[in-house]
């Protein structure tokens, strides 16, 4: 009883947090925006390869059936980017609340769960400098454009363990919000004076998520999922203005427990994002690799992922190449866990290089 | 416990998670949003219609200058009637016996703008009226007045060029000669006024304790040049209309006493003495009532639009701002072009400016005006007819037209008398402009209306349309 109303407690701490959103990039300006990752920090050590089998991240239903009683974690994200476009430069920090999964325990054998995660973030900021003409003469205008928010993933999920089969499905939610500004400035105050329109828009969506998890032996398992996702709505003031198809997604991993302080992951996740706009939409093929080695109370995490971003100018998918390497810490017999992550990303695509630290804390507690 | 620990952890790792920089280097359109504001900059050339031409706001008694003139056809005095002067003198503190005045000499104060520099000879007249005028006064009814001679007359340019400011014969004094001279300027209110304190003897002394038992002074000023006869004298409406000293002695049984050789004691112990130990040494009285009567050509009404003169005149425009810009655009820049007609019915030579406001509600010649002049469209200072178009800076009146989309559309053009009166203790205006003057002029300006198809009055808006945000 105790345990289910701890469940209940978190999963309404999930709505309160909703707002918070992932990291931002240049690439999803004309698109949806950049996909966000519903990975723990542990699973974002080994480059996302053991985010199909980790309980604490939000990729895979399955997985929770590892929580034998109620667990909740946390993660937190600071990111340092530098992006590099036609030779000029520009720095920017984002810190960012990307996931929350809590699940444990409820009847027969099932384990049910819930959290949130980014699905998309459209922050950005654009500043531009222009000359145009008005009232015959030369004026220097300064715009501003900027987004503020995203789409979140609200996700009730539920897993069974039947023998080596572990079948699981969930529910996604799909809402969020984006403050919008556009603002014009002039240089000659004295004649013009400045503009802004401000606007706020809502995200709506649904979307649907099965996954199985086979085990063969103790050391050896195959996983795969597939998820569809409905549209996304973009309201303002209770209108639509757009909607936009979402994709699905489908992706396979296998996990090799090779002995009792090694363990290696790899999975791959094929996304038909090309669906949702007409252009620079592309479909993203991301594989990941990693492993984890050492005691379980410190153990030494690396990995390396690769593969494409859905959105961006040009005809071909912007590429993202990651490395990454993490450890944890066990405490209070085992009911709290620390994992620190860092991760070295690179993207690439029309010009334009982002290059991301991000160093990630996820706090796993499991009382 | 724990659970607490748990939800305050998740909580304070919420409020560090709020904050971000973002910024982005721009190459547009590949990595810039598909929409950004756009500046439209148009001509609505249909935007006013149904404009007309309203006679009868602002009346010569209410007007804060009196123009006074004998040119351009026009023949224009200025009338002033003084508050009441005291015709007894207590003589002593201690009861209520009084003695009755008799007034030596007078001074009279007299303030007005500084002449126009093409005036020659100027000379200013002043004649006693009777009593009993008031607004509706004409200057028929005075013609007899003015007829007889006058009870001074000074030569403004004579006294100006006293070195001494001082004409030590007859006893005028020029307190301030109207420029920027600082030995000469009393405050920032006097910068373009001249004050001249004019004697008056008592053998021409105005008084006249017998008549009715009251003492009052009425004035008329007539102006003559050899050029430009055109002065703008100060009404009582902005503090500067005509004033009097009376300087007197009291007669007490027969012996004329100086005001200072009377003695009140003091009624209370305060010390010094909050009473006054003597009586003044003059008598003040100030304007009472002010305006002028003038003779000036008819100017019947046509179709073209009239602002300005006496009383004024205002044009009504009712702009039809396009739905578009109203109800979903900013305004970034708001003109008004006027197109004069080549000669102007009236021009005195002084100088004037253009206001245009909104009115509270359009009921025709009597739409209340809304003159906060936060949101009132100023034109440039002009001197006589324009010779171009005029353009009006509109920006603040259309950005408060698309603010609020239930007040009408529709404004009053009217001409102004500039105000030289600087006002930045009051209003922060350091021109003075926005005090300027309505119906203080003869000048009548007159511009096309929307029936001259080719010269009709044009509205040109620098407009910002709203985009779709949002929308990936």
């Amino acid at each position: 009883m105790v345990t289910r109303r701890g469940l209940v407690l978190a999963l309404g701490l999930v709505g309160t947090a909703r707002l918070l959103a992932a990291q931002s990039s240049p690439f999803g300006i004309n698109g949806l925006g950049v996909p966000g990752r519903p990975e723990s920090a542990r699973s974002r050590a080994t480059g996302g390869a053991f985010a199909m089998f980790d309980p604490f991240s939000g990729l895979m239903e399955t997985a929770i059936t590892a929580n034998d009683r109620l667990s909740a974690n946390a993660v937190g994200a600071v990111s340092y980017v530098t992006d590099e476009l036609d030779g000029v430069s520009a720095s920017r920090r984002t810190t960012r609340f990307p996931l929350f999964q809590v699940s444990g325990p409820a009847w027969a054998g099932v384990v049910i769960g819930g959290g949130f995660s980014s699905y998309l973030d459209r922050s950005y900021r654009v500043t531009l400098t222009d000359t145009i003409v008005l009232g015959g003469s030369q004026q220097q205008v300064t715009d501003v454009l900027s987004s503020d928010g995203g789409v979140s993933d609200l996700r009730v999920v539920a897993a069974k363990q039947f023998g080596p089969l572990t079948l699981g499905a969930g529910f996604h939610f799909l809402s969020g919000s984006s403050r919008l500004l556009a603002a014009r400035s002039f240089t000659d105050t004295s004649t013009y004076q400045g503009v802004s329109q401000t606007d706020e828009v809502a995200y709506r969506g649904t979307g649907m998520s099965a996954s199985a998890m086979l085990a063969l032996g103790r050391s050896i398992h195959i996983a795969g999922f597939a998820r569809s996702d409905t549209h996304l709505r973009t309201e303002l003031n209770g209108v639509e203005v757009a909607r936009n198809d979402l994709p699905t997604v489908y992706g396979a991993g296998v996990y090799l427990h090779l002995t009792p302080l090694a363990a290696l992951a790899g999975s791959v996740i094929r996304s038909n994002w090309s669906v949702s706009t007409d252009s620079n939409a592309f479909n993203t093929t991301v594989w990941s690799v990693g492993g984890e080695f050492g005691s379980g109370r410190h153990p030494l995490r690396i990995g390396v992922r690769g593969g494409q971003l859905p959105f961006g100018p040009g005809t071909a998918a912007p590429k993202e190449f990651a490395l990454s390497a993490g450890t944890g810490i066990v405490f209070a017999q085992g009911r709290g866990i620390i994992d620190i992550a860092l991760e070295r990303q690179r993207r690439t695509g029309s010009g334009l290089t982002e290059t991301l630290w991000t160093g990630l804390f996820g706090v796993t507690v499991r009382p | 416990m724990k659970r607490l620990a748990l939800v305050t952890s998740i909580i304070a790792l919420a409020f560090w998670a709020c904050v971000e920089e973002p910024t982005s280097p721009a190459r547009c359109p590949e990595f810039c949003p598909g929409n950004k504001l756009v500046a439209v900059e148009s001509l609505f050339p249909d935007a006013i219609s149904r404009d007309s031409t309203f006679r009868g706001y602002a009346i010569p008694i209410h007007v804060g200058y009196l123009p006074i003139t004998a040119e351009n056809g026009i023949d224009s005095r200025s009338i002033t009637q003084m508050t009441f002067l005291s015709t007894r003198t207590t003589l002593d503190s201690i009861d209520t016996t009084t003695g009755p005045n008799v007034i030596d000499s007078l001074k009279l104060m007299v303030r007005f703008l500084r002449p126009d520099s093409a005036t020659r000879n100027l000379r200013l007249s002043f004649y006693v009226l009777p009593d009993s005028i008031d607004s509706t006064t004409t200057q028929a009814n005075l013609a007899s007045y003015f007829a007889a001679p006058p009870l001074r007359v000074v030569n403004v340019d004579s006294l100006l060029a006293q070195p001494s400011r001082r004409d030590s014969i007859i006893g005028d004094t020029v307190l301030t000669n109207g420029t920027t001279d600082t030995n000469t300027v009393l405050s920032n209110g006097t910068r373009h006024i001249v004050t001249l304190r004019l004697k008056v003897d008592s053998a021409s002394a105005p008084y006249h304790p017998a008549d009715s038992g009251r003492a009052r002074l009425s004035l008329g000023v007539v102006v003559t040049a050899d050029n430009r006869p055109t002065v703008f004298l100060g009404s009582g409406e902005t503090g500067l209309g005509l004033g009097a000293s009376w300087f007197y002695r009291v007669d007490s049984a027969g012996k004329l006493l100086r005001p200072d050789s009377i003695f009140y004691k003091c009624p209370d112990s305060s010390n010094p003495c909050s009473k006054a130990k003597h009586p003044p040494d003059s008598l003040i009285t100030n304007t009472n009532f002010d305006s002028f009567v003038y003779t000036a050509p008819a100017l019947p009404p046509d179709s073209n639009l009239l602002i300005g003169g006496t009383p004024s005149q205002r044009a009504l425009l009712r702009i039809n701002i396009p739905k578009k810009v109203r109800d979903s655009s900013q305004v970034l820049r708001a003109e008004l072009f006027l197109i004069p007609t080549p000669t102007a019915p009236v021009v005195m030579g002084d100088s004037v400016l253009i206001f245009v406001n909104r009115v509270f509600a359009d009921l025709g010649l009597k739409s209340p005006i809304d003159a906060d002049t936060a949101i009132q469209g100023t034109s440039r200072v002009y001197d006589g007819n324009p010779t171009d178009t005029v353009r009006i800076e509109l920006t603040p009146l259309f950005r408060a037209f698309v603010a609020d989309t239930t007040v009408p559309t529709s404004v009053f053009v009217r001409l102004m008398a500039l105000r030289r009166t600087v006002q930045t203790a009051t209003s922060g205006d350091s021109t003075g402009r926005g005090f300027s003057l309505e119906g203080a002029t003869f000048t009548t300006l007159r511009f096309y209306s929307s029936r001259t198809a080719a010269f009709r009055p044009v509205i040109k808006l620098t407009y910002v349309p709203r985009i779709k945000l949002g929308a990936p």
